[in-house]
């Protein structure tokens, strides 16, 4: 509710102007005097009035008049002293600052604080927390970086290791904030789409790293470091690159468009190649007609089928091992003398990301056992070189004197002898000659009726192998060699151990209707989405699967690769 | 805003690496329009519009501040020295302004509806005129006869609660308490009072209330130039600390010759 109390009255004459930078100390008791301070501040006060000589007709000396004015208080009662002084004096007093000077002056303390702290801040002491604008990554922390960096600068300041600023001091920092306003952050640049490209702080990179074609040769420009590497983020690792920075490019149509003109110019020899050698144990990955040119926005939406999926559809990549092997049999129920399950064969390598290579000692042998003599089940042929079956073979009487002596236990030589001549008898019964027993040992499979009516008694080298017949009299049969990859997709890393929580094998790799071993068995990407994707919750990033560069771009610091040793000449 | 512009940062951000840059360069166009807004009355022979108007477009370019500060930091606290000092200062002044706003908004209100408006640069001239009055009143009621309590009490309680203004946080406060004490006061020196002096008491007790209500004009007056005092100061600051941070950036960006 409204109090209507009527304000208090007061001389409109009386009003103080609230720009005027002093007042009068007594307006603080309620009277000022009438002149007020002068502009710098000083009492200007004298008298109440200059007295006025009033000359009356026929007067000679005249007389002294008040001259206060009326809102003074108009004349006083005692007039002017006779010597034409006011009898009035006005006290003197200390003028004190309005609230709109004090605020001017606080303005410019303020300003003056902010500058000092300015120079205390960027002092060389100081300077390096003071401007950093937060905590570096581990490694960059480290005292061996730190080390390496005076040992290669003799710079103390750690900063310098990246920073051209720091190397300087303050005093260059304008003309430098300067250079790169012209050069690379002008503001036409500052609107420009798409990555930064190279820029100078990536020399101070590859003064440890190495050189910046670690990505794909046919890229519209080299971009900087710094465009995924964020420094200045977090005292741990550095966080990995965003997905955004990968679709920045990958996203962009005409950035692909123009990538996949570049790749068409460049020598496919430029690509980085990732056959993984000659052992065959990493699939080889041709590179795409147009390189990896799609454009992609996230993996959940447009990300490509795998290559390998997409090319097994369309009968351009199968698995080419020559080993026969058929998954539906082994995984199947009452097929096996027991039952076996994925991790019999498939082993995780030491970091459980890869699987490790199967081999037949491993996992074979226990099956396959390679018996070829019913009469003497623990003889078997030795695996890995058809030239050493062959000669096994040809040699059966010391492998028969060999196995009784040292698994029977026979040591009498007699008794040795007819041990021998015992199974050389028993042998020649089942066969009718050497070459017949070699012939079935090389190319007998299940249930393999030769021409002369003979059945092996033993599955042969043929139901795993390929086996070609020799090629000249004293030659061995050819047995393709068995090339199992441990890795079908290159491009990206995997780690199955942290697929194990929820999922079983089979999940993904669907081998029980498998039969054959040109089958791929890899999981399609949509498999993949259903974890990996905002309704998954899952990691869908790029840089899960991806890496960005193509080699490790770490040079140890401070060590030089060795040089192989030169010969003495 | 905030929101719209976090959805417009996450989505764009990316396709413009530079974006901090630019956030920055616009920030500091839009702080520069902001310090120098009071600019506008040193030259009043240009008419650029009423103040007002200048005013309300001070305002919300200050709101947008806020949301290009967001925009500018990422969106997470800034870490460094240099940068948090500025992020701090910049949010003392946008809260400061937002206060300012509040209370430019609702103390004018509440002071035409308290009563007894005077200028803050009169305020000294009517609290020096009500304790005239009331010395003289309690100096014109005081003889030989008149009891030593109710000057006593003048002395003690009221004279100085005369000499300068009070309870500044309770009239901000809206607190009656002020009020209340003297009121009890006076209710308690009544009975020791004769009946010839009840009247003057009344009209010291009337001087008393308009005292109060001087105070409480002053409290919020005063609080109206006041907060000014942060604002202001630190606006000139964080213009200086930015020019600085923007040298520093530039300098040490990868872009530095």
């Amino acid at each position: 509710m409204k109090n209507d109390r009527k304000s208090p009255e007061f001389a409109s004459h009386e009003y103080v102007r609230p720009n005027l930078n002093w007042e009068c100390g007594h307006t603080c008791e309620g009277c000022p005097c009438r002149i007020g301070p002068s502009p710098k501040g000083e009492c200007r006060a004298t008298f109440e009035c200059s007295p006025k000589l009033v000359t009356k007709p026929g007067e000679t000396k005249g007389h002294y008049s008040c001259t206060r004015p009326k809102s003074g208080g108009g004349k006083c009662e005692n007039g002017p002293l006779p010597d034409g002084s006011c009898c009035n004096a006005i006290p003197k007093c200390r003028p004190r600052r309005t609230l709109r000077s004090m605020r001017k002056l606080a303005v410019v303390f303020t300003c003056i604080a902010t500058v000092l702290l300015l120079l205390i801040g960027v002092s060389r002491s100081m300077r390096d927390d003071f401007v950093n604008p937060g905590p570096i990554s581990s490694v960059h922390a480290s005292e061996h970086f730190v080390n390496v960096h005076k040992k290669m600068s003799g710079d103390a300041s750690t900063c310098a290791a990246c920073h051209d600023g720091a190397k300087d001091g303050a005093a260059s920092w304008y003309t430098k904030a300067l250079g790169a306003f012209k050069e690379g952050l002008a503001p036409a640049d500052l609107i420009k789409r798409g990555p930064i490209e190279s820029s100078a702080m990536d020399k101070s990179c590859l003064a440890c790293h190495q050189g910046m074609e670690f990505h794909q040769p046919n890229m519209p420009a080299n971009f900087a470091c710094q465009e995924c590497h964020k420094e200045h983020g977090t005292s741990g690792f550095m966080p990995p690159a965003d997905s955004a920075y990968c679709i920045s490019c990958h996203g962009d149509t005409d950035l692909m468009a123009k990538s996949r003109d570049l790749g068409a110019k460049i020598s496919p020899h430029s690509f980085p190649n990732f056959t993984g050698g000659s052992d065959g144990k990493v699939a080889a990955r041709v590179r795409p007609e147009g390189g990896y040119t799609e454009v992609i926005n996230a993996f959940h939406t447009d990300h490509p089928e795998f290559r390998q999926i997409k090319d097994s559809l369309a009968g351009k990549i199968q698995d080419t091992n020559t080993l026969k092997f058929n998954h539906a049999v082994h995984m199947g129920k009452g097929t096996m003398p027991r039952e076996l399950n994925c991790a019999d064969c498939h082993e995780q390598d030491g970091r459980g990301e890869y699987q490790q290579p199967i081999t037949y000692e491993k996992h074979c042998t226990e099956c396959h056992t390679l018996q070829f003599d019913e009469t003497t089940p623990g003889l078997t042929l030795p695996h890995g070189d058809p030239y050493y079956v062959r000669a096994f073979l040809r040699s059966l009487n010391i492998q028969y004197e060999e196995f009784g002596r040292d698994m029977e236990g026979i040591t009498g030589r007699e008794e040795l002898i007819a041990y021998i001549k015992g199974k050389r008898e028993s042998i020649e019964g089942q066969y009718e000659t050497g070459e017949d027993l070699e012939h079935m040992v090389f190319f007998s499979d299940k249930g393999t009726n030769f021409a002369d009516g003979q059945r092996a008694a033993f599955t042969g080298c043929a139901v795993c192998h390929e086996v070609k017949p020799a090629e000249s009299i004293n030659a061995t049969p050819k047995i393709e060699k068995v090339a199992v990859p441990v890795r079908w997709m290159t491009l990206g890393k995997f780690d199955h151990s942290l697929h194990e929580k929820g999922l079983t094998c089979l999940d993904c790799h669907d081998v029980m209707k498998s039969e054959l071993t040109s089958d791929l068995n890899l999981p399609s990407i949509k498999s993949c989405i259903d974890c990996h994707s905002p309704q998954g919750g899952i990691d869908h990033s790029c840089t899960s699967c991806h890496t960005y560069h193509n080699s490790n771009p770490f040079t140890p610091l401070g060590e030089t690769p060795a040089e192989p040793a030169k010969a003495d000449k | 805003m905030v929101g719209g512009l976090f959805a417009a940062y996450v989505f764009f951000a990316p396709f413009y690496p530079r974006h901090a840059y630019l956030s920055g360069w616009v920030f500091l166009a839009v702080m520069l329009f902001l310090t120098f807004f009071n600019f506008r009355k040193k030259i009043p022979f240009l008419r650029m519009g009423s103040v007002g108007f200048w005013l309300q477009v001070h305002i919300y370019v200050g709101m947008i501040s806020g949301a290009l500060f967001f925009v500018h930091i990422s969106f997470s606290w800034p870490h460094g020295l240099l940068n948090q000092i500025i992020a701090v200062i910049f949010a003392i002044v946008f809260v400061s302004g937002v206060i300012g706003l509040w209370i430019s908004r609702s103390f004018p209100k509440r002071l035409t509806v308290a009563g007894f408006e005077t200028p803050f640069e009169r305020m000294p001239h009517v609290r020096t005129a009500l304790r005239k009055e009331a010395e003289a009143l309690v100096l014109a009621g005081v003889d030989n006869q008149t009891s030593p309590v109710i000057a006593e009490f003048f002395t003690d309680k009221i004279g100085l609660f005369f000499a300068k203004p009070h309870n500044l946080v309770a009239h901000l406060l809206r607190s009656q308490n002020p009020q209340a004490s003297h009121r009890s006061q006076f209710a308690e020196i009544r009975r020791y009072a004769k009946r010839t002096e009840l009247d003057m008491l009344g009209k010291l007790e009337d001087l008393v209330e308009q005292k109060h209500l001087l105070d409480y004009q002053y409290a919020l007056q005063f609080t109206l130039r006041a907060w000014l005092f942060v604002h202001i100061p630190l606006s000139y600051s964080l213009l200086i600390l930015s020019v600085a941070h923007i040298i520093v950036v530039y300098s040490f960006s990868g872009s530095a010759p």
